[in-house]
C-alpha cells in the first residue's frame, strides 16, 4: 500500500480564488423544471462560478499566491518548490508552474512543475509538495490547485453542466521542526479510465472536424470527443467503494480515529456521494463541511476552497485535526491525515 | 436485514416519492417500481447504503426480479 509519512512540513496558510460571476442552476434551462430540481437535490450545486473569457485556472491561483505571500510577509526569493496541479493548463507544453513562476517573481533556483491530477489533486499535490520540501529540506513553499472545468463540459449534458465550478487557491507550506506528522494513502485504478475523462485532444485520439461535433449521446446529453464523459453511477459505485476504506486504513496507519478528526474535509464532487461516503465513516455533519452549494465541484480546488469558505474562523484560530479525501478521474483517490497549528486563510478573493 | 421486509417496501416508498405509499409488495417487479435512470439509480445505491449498510452496486442490484429477491440478497450481504 502507497502509506506514507512526511515529517517538519506545516502549512502556513490556505487562499482561495474564484470568478465573480455566478452561474445558478436553477436558471439551466437545457432541463425541465421538475429535472432542475432533481440535479440540485443530488448534485447539491445551487450556483458556481464561471472564469471569464481569458481568465484562467493559473490566473485565479496567482491571485491566491500572492494574496497569501503578502499576508504572510513571504518574500519570492525564500520559495524554493512550486507545485502547480491542475488540467486546465495554460500551455500545451510547457508545464504552466513555469508561468506561475515568473508570475509570482520566484527565483531561478525554485524547483516548479505540474502535476495534471483531478479530483484526487490536493492530497497528491499536497504529498508531492510537503515530501519534495521535506526531502531537501526546504523552508518555503507554495502549492497551488485550480481548475477551469467549463473548458471541456458540454453546456448541453445535464450530468456535467451543472456539476462543475472554477477556482484558484493556494497553500503556503513552511518547514517546521517539530511539526506533526503528516499522514497519507494515495491509490489509483486505471481500468476505471473511462468512467470519467475526455477522451480527444490528446495524442490518442487528436481532435479533428468529425468528432468536435456535438452528438446526441442519450436524452438531455450532447457531448463532442473533446468534451467530458461521466458515468455518474461508476463514479458513484468506485465512491462508495472506495472512498470510506482508504480514510480508514490511513486512520489506522496514524493510530487514529474518526473521534480524533475535528474536520472531514472531502473533495466536493456531489452531495449524494459525500453524504453517503461520510454516513459510511459514521462522522458527523458538524464535523465535516460542505461548499458545494454555492460553488460546485471545483476539481482539485475544492478541499482548499471547503476550508476557506466554510471553517477558515476555526482552523485559524488554534490547533485542528484535519481528514482530507480527494477522489475521481484516473481514478484516481487518496486521502491525508494532519495535525495544525492555526492556518491563515484570508477572506476569499474574487477575481 | 437489519429490519423487516414490509418495513424494507416501506422505506422505499419514502424514498421515492413517485411510489404510491403501501403500494409495494414482495412480488413487486425490480425493472417496473421506478424509472432507472441513472439520477435514480444513484439514489436507490445510496438509499441502500445508508439503510442497510450495504454497498451494492448497479449491476448487482439489477440482476433481481423481486423486491423479494432483493431483500434476501441484501439480508445475505449484511450477515456475511
Amino acid at each position: 500500500m502507497a502509506l506514507f509519512k512526511v515529517n517538519n512540513i506545516r502549512i502556513a496558510g490556505i487562499a482561495a480564488t474564484v470568478p465573480k460571476r455566478i452561474m445558478s442552476n436553477l436558471d439551466y434551462d437545457f432541463v425541465s423544471e421538475e429535472e432542475r430540481q432533481k440535479i440540485v437535490k443530488i448534485t447539491g450545486v445551487q450556483e458556481k462560478r464561471r472564469a471569464d473569457e481569458g481568465v484562467t485556472a493559473s490566473d485565479l491561483c496567482i491571485k491566491s499566491a500572492k494574496k497569501l505571500m503578502d499576508d504572510l510577509g513571504w518574500q519570492p526569493e525564500d520559495v524554493d518548490v512550486l507545485v502547480f496541479v491542475s488540467q486546465s493548463r495554460d500551455y500545451i507544453l510547457p508545464n504552466t508552474a513555469h508561468h506561475i513562476q515568473a508570475q509570482l517573481g520566484l527565483p531561478k533556483t525554485c524547483a516548479a512543475f505540474d502535476i495534471p491530477l483531478g479530483c484526487s489533486g490536493y492530497v497528491y499535490g499536497l504529498f508531492a509538495a510537503a515530501n519534495t520540501m521535506a526531502a531537501g529540506g526546504i523552508k518555503k513553499g507554495l502549492f497551488l490547485a485550480g481548475e477551469t472545468p467549463h473548458f471541456v463540459v458540454s453546456e448541453r449534458d445535464k450530468a456535467s453542466h451543472p456539476l462543475f465550478g472554477d477556482a484558484g487557491t493556494a497553500t503556503a507550506l513552511e518547514s517546521s521542526q517539530g511539526a506533526p506528522t503528516m499522514y497519507f494513502n494515495l491509490q489509483s485504478d486505471g481500468s476505471g479510465l473511462q468512467s470519467l475523462y475526455v477522451p480527444g485532444g490528446g495524442t490518442r485520439l487528436p481532435l479533428t472536424e468529425e468528432n468536435s461535433v456535438e452528438e446526441k449521446i442519450s436524452e438531455g446529453i450532447y457531448r463532442s470527443a473533446k468534451h467530458l464523459v461521466i458515468d455518474g453511477v461508476k463514479v458513484f459505485e468506485f465512491t462508495m467503494r472506495e472512498v470510506p476504506d482508504n480514510a480508514t486504513a490511513l486512520l489506522n496507519y496514524a493510530g487514529k480515529s474518526t473521534d480524533d478528526v475535528d474536520w472531514f474535509v472531502m473533495h466536493q464532487a456531489n452531495l449524494l456521494m459525500m453524504e453517503t461516503a461520510r454516513k459510511i465513516l459514521r462522522i458527523p455533519t458538524d464535523k465535516t463541511p460542505y461548499s458545494i452549494r454555492n460553488f460546485g465541484n471545483t476539481s482539485s480546488a475544492s478541499i482548499p476552497l471547503t476550508i476557506v469558505t466554510q471553517i477558515s474562523a476555526n482552523v485559524s484560530s488554534g490547533k485542528s485535526n484535519w481528514l482530507l479525501s480527494g477522489f475521481g478521474t484516473g481514478l484516481s483517490w487518496g486521502s491525508c491525515y494532519i495535525e495544525t497549528g492555526p492556518v491563515y486563510c484570508p477572506p476569499l478573493i474574487e477575481y | 436485514m437489519i429490519y423487516s421486509e414490509d418495513k424494507f417496501l416501506r422505506r422505499i416508498e419514502e424514498e421515492f416519492t413517485e411510489i404510491k405509499p403501501g403500494s409495494l409488495t414482495p412480488e413487486s417487479s425490480m425493472p417496473k417500481i421506478i424509472e432507472w435512470n441513472s439520477m435514480n439509480v444513484l439514489l436507490f445505491l445510496a438509499f441502500i447504503s445508508e439503510d442497510t449498510g450495504v454497498r451494492a452496486n448497479y449491476d448487482e442490484v439489477k440482476q433481481f426480479d423481486t423486491l423479494h429477491d432483493l431483500y434476501l440478497f441484501l439480508g445475505e450481504r449484511v450477515t456475511a
